[in-house]
């Protein structure tokens, strides 16, 4: 599978391509935010890394499901939410994915990379992702970096920390 | 059985409250979220917050601010809205929309009478972060 081709710009990150079929949510919210689509024959697995709902912006991640595990992924079941994030992020560990950055729920840049092969390799491959598509930005402002720091030390809770 | 059914209800759940989402969030979603029966606001934050991505647990500071209320099936029903069981893969807590049928598709705002209508179908329970 070409993974360069998973998705397409302007397309809505739960389903990326015109042609992609299949749908099946695993887990949604106002929208879905997890689950698999299908690609001809090929299934692939789609997350939400990080998606608030106040956010603009969204981050998603998209790997095929090897053909031995497409039975588990049709019949598998979860008790709990988190169960189903770890079940997700294992899914992902330690494979080469396609992360993708969605503005407004319609994907907007992506790339291809490798995720670590750790337990919270999604999310942080999804940081990664994010900080090399803003070092490729121009430079900010003084002003725009002071911005940005403050919307960091508020996101870690400097104050009460 | 008529009984049990006039009880039943929807939890809502909010990251900013004294506000409830009472509409779809426009160009991004054609429906509201709730969850079958009562669920705590901690059970239905775990749910949210799976779904964004994240596994840890909320700020201290914004944990005020995390609340769930119950909204009436019938009441919402009987005002024409329709309820869909979307569970996906995870058994609890159970994952429902509410649609409003509207012809003015494909962006399906919700009109203000409507969102009132919503709001109206509040039960008056409602249930804060550490209760």
């Amino acid at each position: 599978m070409n993974l360069d081709t998973l998705v397409r710009q302007g397309e809505r990150p739960w389903l990326p391509l015109p042609d992609a079929t299949d749908l099946d949510v695993w887990m949604e919210y106002g929208h879905p935010r997890i689950g698999t689509f299908r690609v001809g024959h090929d299934l692939v697995m789609f997350a939400a890394a990080y998606d608030v709902d106040d956010d603009r912006l969204s981050v998603w991640a998209y790997a095929p499901v090897p053909a031995e595990f497409e039975a588990l992924a049709r019949e598998t079941q979860f008790d709990t939410p988190a169960d189903l994030r770890t079940f997700v992020n294992n899914v992902f560990a330690g494979r080469t994915a396609v992360f993708a950055v969605a503005d407004n729920s319609c994907i907007a840049r992506w790339s291809t990379r490798d995720v670590a092969n750790v337990e919270e390799g999604l999310i942080s491959t999804a940081a990664d992702f994010l900080d090399s598509l803003l070092r490729a930005m121009p430079l900010l402002s003084p002003a725009a970096r002071l911005q940005a720091a403050v919307k960091a030390a508020e996101a870690r809770d400097l104050v009460s920390a | 059985m008529a009984e049990d059914q006039a009880d039943e209800v929807v939890t809502q759940q909010t990251f900013e409250w004294p506000t409830y989402r009472n509409a779809p969030r426009r160009q991004r979603e054609d429906n509201v979220s709730v969850f079958w029966g009562r669920v705590s606001a901690r059970d239905a934050t775990a749910y949210i917050r799976a779904a964004q991505g994240r596994s840890d647990e909320p700020l201290d500071k914004d944990k005020p601010r995390i609340r769930v209320r119950q909204l009436s099936v019938r009441k919402l029903r009987e005002a024409g809205f329709v309820l869909v069981p979307k569970p996906g893969r995870v058994a609890y807590p159970e994952h429902y929309v509410v649609f409003w049928p509207s012809e003015a598709a494909p962006e399906r705002v919700w009109p203000p009478e409507v969102q009132k209508a919503f709001d109206q179908c509040f039960t008056g329970e409602e249930e804060g972060w550490e209760e």
